[in-house]
């Protein structure tokens, strides 16, 4: 999917932010918290057993290139290609596996030698984990720990087994220090927008009369795949369905008038992507329809355009809905008009009333104005811009307006 | 679109652990409680509060407590009647003149003519209160249901006891219900399906990369999704997990395959080993065929009564007693269903026992490095009688000529 060996961590951030809480390292634990902490890491572990998670990555300050990744034997073929060259590994458990007398090995095969079968493990994930803090400097130290990925109990026995240690809850402030892309995650993020886009595309293609929701949902699906990411929940829904949104059973059917929805995305290197568009299915679109449709463009292009480096994702809100409200939707009310996009799609930070968060260059939003009107449409448009030193860049290239199809 | 839920052994397991109903709070359970499958989960996972819960007197009555915006998917997905306790708020106005279809009214009936609870704790407390357990013994699963959160329902319903119950749910789960059996059926087929369309790209230059995309595109258009997948060439296939599948496909490659998808929720895993072009040469087919009597002889010893850990070693022994010395694995398989692992693993200290309506995988992998990897796992399903194996591709080294 991706060549990159290297850091995923934003290390300006990471250090302001490390050095704001008094802290002088951090601990990865979560998938998404693991994966930046050690750039690139997607544990086989946590496919097949997701509430066994036993993989870290410690960041010790300013040593974001050197991780020390703590994770059972089977993890080490994957380390080798994906983390950075630097990082530190403390393995523990024991695999079985043979060595070919005769044969050569190579680079590769050679590292995973050297970790599974001539190097023994620490005896479990508890030991390894100590052996790592110790490995990483932190044994006396303030760490951040990721506590949505890490039990009590583990956490408690870990302080019991490292007295010096200090563990504080810093799942919220990974997330925070996530929230400002370097442009090998907008690299990726970018990659995932534009499967989306050509998913949108591929799926449009297919529509028909009588094509069903389902049948768009799999054409978008197989694009995606088709294309090395990974799949999101998807929504593509037909006029009044998709003012309800949210359906489990995709059994709208297309017919000359309707309008689709889409609501979609997918992933790529771990990072998410969403867009939101509507689509004509031969026809005019309705005057009502159109009317609110171009307010809601209005107030998402107000939102966009009032995105600076030093604004709060709360002034963003109020922009967004005054834009509609001016824009001839008076009675238009909404929780949040958007999000940060990550690793997660909801990567931490709302554009919503009660979010304080500055907005800082490099960091990336979805802004979407929907409009969910039951018995009638469900009008929504999406998109991903980056926050610039001057201002903000859209990424996402569809049209902003209603396309004809079909 | 329907709750799975085994009520049998729920009731069994309950009556068992003294508990008068059961809160299902992560993904999985929550979609085998009420058939509820939130893309909130997916979305916003670590926000997400979604609660399904049941009670002993009536455990096919899930109440289910979840944000405004999963109202959707509770009128699609949940039995006909679920009550639902929603919280939150969300805007959505209601067309004027307009004959709403039984959908639209369900969510407008829910979401803007029903009161919304304030937050996703009163939301659940209401949600056991209309379940009839505002007091008594309930279990909950404590991996979807941060301890903070369990206090505050404590504090709201003083009269109920809430016990932790991972392993209940896990327990209950280890018999598959028909309408699990189906699912996990159907998964099963479509990676199969994939698998053959898969190899069938097999040409020179083509690469790992090329047939997992291959896989994940008949997976997706079976309806199916792919979770991780491994296809690895020639010596490749020592190494497990390689990271970046970029290698190239060459004349007389072994392809070591392992992986499976997930459809509407249940997953399928399994294993095979490709030859693309030339003869098996005597000494791997050799391997091969250890590996086959001992993925045969633990495969007989999948009878209801039979310990875990004696299907792991008589598997182990019967593949060092046809040649294949020596052989150690830390598993030889695992249960599975709306996880990978789900509960159970063929191992030699899990000492749970083999009952009639499990579904399992049994797996023999043999990985060397240097030269690559023989890999065989195959899907059971154990009857009343013994096993019944489900996996329909060919047990041997299967030869791609073209």
């Amino acid at each position: 999917m991706t060549n990159h060996r290297g850091v995923l961590v934003n290390t300006t951030v990471a250090d302001r932010e490390l050095d704001a809480n008094d802290l002088a390292g951090l601990i990865g634990a979560t998938p998404e918290n693991l994966l930046y902490l050690s750039g690139g890491l997607e544990p086989t572990g946590h496919v097949v057993s997701k509430y066994t998670t036993n993989v870290f990555a410690i960041a010790p300050r300013g040593e974001y290139d050197a991780p020390v990744l703590v994770a059972g034997l089977g993890e080490m073929g994957q380390i080798r290609q994906v983390c950075p060259p630097g990082a530190r590994i403390v393995h523990f458990g024991s695999f079985t596996r043979y060595v070919d007398a005769d044969a050569e090995l190579d680079e590769h095969e050679a590292w995973v030698k050297h970790w599974v079968v001539d190097t023994p493990g620490r005896p479990n994930a508890l030991e390894a984990l100590v052996a790592g803090i110790e490995e990483a400097g932190l044994a006396s130290a303030r760490v951040g720990y990721d506590e949505r990925g890490m039990s009590p109990e583990l956490v408690a026995a870990v302080s019991e087994r490292l007295p010096g240690l200090e563990l504080v809850p810093a799942f919220a402030l990974i997330r925070r220090i996530r929230l400002v892309k370097t442009p090998e995650e907008i690299e990726r993020l970018t990659q995932s927008l534009r499967l989306t886009e050509e998913a949108i595309q591929a799926a449009l293609a297919i529509a028909a009369v009588g094509v069903q929701e389902e049948d768009l949902i799999r054409e978008f699906r197989m694009s995606v795949v088709g294309g090395g990411a990974g799949t999101l929940a998807n929504e593509i829904t037909f006029t009044r369905r998709a003012a309800t949104g949210g359906h489990a059973v995709q059994d709208g059917v297309l017919k000359e008038g309707d309008i689709i929805r889409f609501d979609v995305g997918c992933r790529v290197g771990g990072y998410c992507s969403d867009i939101a568009r509507l689509y004509a299915f031969r026809g005019d679109v309705d005057p009502r329809a159109q009317a609110i449709y171009d307010a809601m463009a209005a107030g998402e292009e107000r939102a966009m355009a009032a995105m600076r480096p030093g604004v709060t994702a709360r002034e963003i809100f109020h922009e967004a809905v005054e834009g509609v409200k001016e824009a001839g939707v008076p009675e238009y009310k909404r929780n949040h008009v958007g999000h940060a996009v990550g690793l997660e799609v909801y990567d931490g930070c709302l554009l919503a009333p009660g979010d304080e968060t500055v907005l800082e260059a490099g960091m990336t939003f979805e802004v979407e104005t929907p409009y969910y009107e039951i018995g009638f449409l469900g009008i929504q448009i999406e998109d991903t811009v980056i926050v610039r030193e001057d201002g903000h860049e859209m990424i996402t290239e569809l049209p902003r307006t209603i396309e004809r199809v079909g | 679109m329907t709750a799975h839920l085994n009520l049998e052994r729920a009731a069994r397991q309950l009556d068992a652990r003294e508990l008068d109903g059961l809160v299902a709070s992560t993904p999985e359970n929550v979609h085998y409680t009420s058939g509820l499958q939130s893309a909130s989960f997916l979305l916003n996972r670590y926000a997400a509060r979604v609660f399904a819960v049941v009670s002993r007197a009536a455990l096919r009555e899930p109440v289910v407590a979840a944000a405004l915006g999963d109202a959707p998917a509770i009128a699609d997905s949940c039995p006909p009647g679920t009550r639902a306790v929603l919280y939150g708020s969300i805007f959505k106005y209601v067309a004027e003149g307009v004959e709403l279809t039984p959908h639209e009214e369900w969510i407008r009936r829910h979401v803007l003519e029903t009161p919304a609870e304030p937050s996703s704790t009163s939301a659940l407390a209401q949600a056991l209160s209309d379940a009839g357990l505002a007091r008594g013994r309930v279990g909950y699963d404590e991996q979807g249901l941060p301890s903070q959160q369990v206090a505050e329902v404590r504090r709201l319903l003083p009269g109920l006891e809430l016990v932790p119950a991972s392993d209940v749910f896990r327990s209950i789960r280890a018999v598959k219900s028909p309408s699990e059996l189906e699912r996990l059926t159907r998964s099963l087929e479509l990676t199969e399906d994939a698998i053959e369309a898969a190899v069938a790209i097999a040409a020179p230059g083509v690469t790992e990369s090329d047939m997992m995309r291959e896989f994940a595109r008949v997976v997706a258009l079976g309806g199916g999704v792919t979770v991780a997948i491994d296809f690895s060439f020639g010596r490749r296939g020592g190494l497990g997990n390689p990271g970046l599948h970029d290698a190239e496909l060459q004349e007389g490659d072994l392809i070591r395959f392992d992986g499976g998808c997930r459809f509407d929720g249940y997953y399928s895993d399994i294993a095979r080993t490709f030859l693309y072009r030339g003869e098996v040469d005597a000494s791997v087919a050799a391997k091969y065929r250890a590996l086959q009597e001992g993925e045969t002889a633990a495969i007989d010893a999948i009878r209801p009564g039979t310990a875990f850990a004696e299907v792991f070693r008589i598997g182990v022994e019967a593949t060092r007693a046809a040649g294949l010395e020596p052989y150690g694995r830390h598993h030889i398989g695992h249960s599975i269903g709306l996880e990978i692992y789900d509960g159970a693993m063929i191992s030699a200290d899990d000492i749970s026992i083999v009952e009639s309506g499990m579904f399992l995988e049994v797996e023999l992998p043999y990985m060397v490095l240097g030269f690559g990897g023989l890999q065989l796992e195959d899907t059971v399903l154990v009857g009343d009688d013994g096993p019944a194996v489900l996996t329909r591709l060919d047990r041997d080294i299967i030869r791609i000529e073209e």
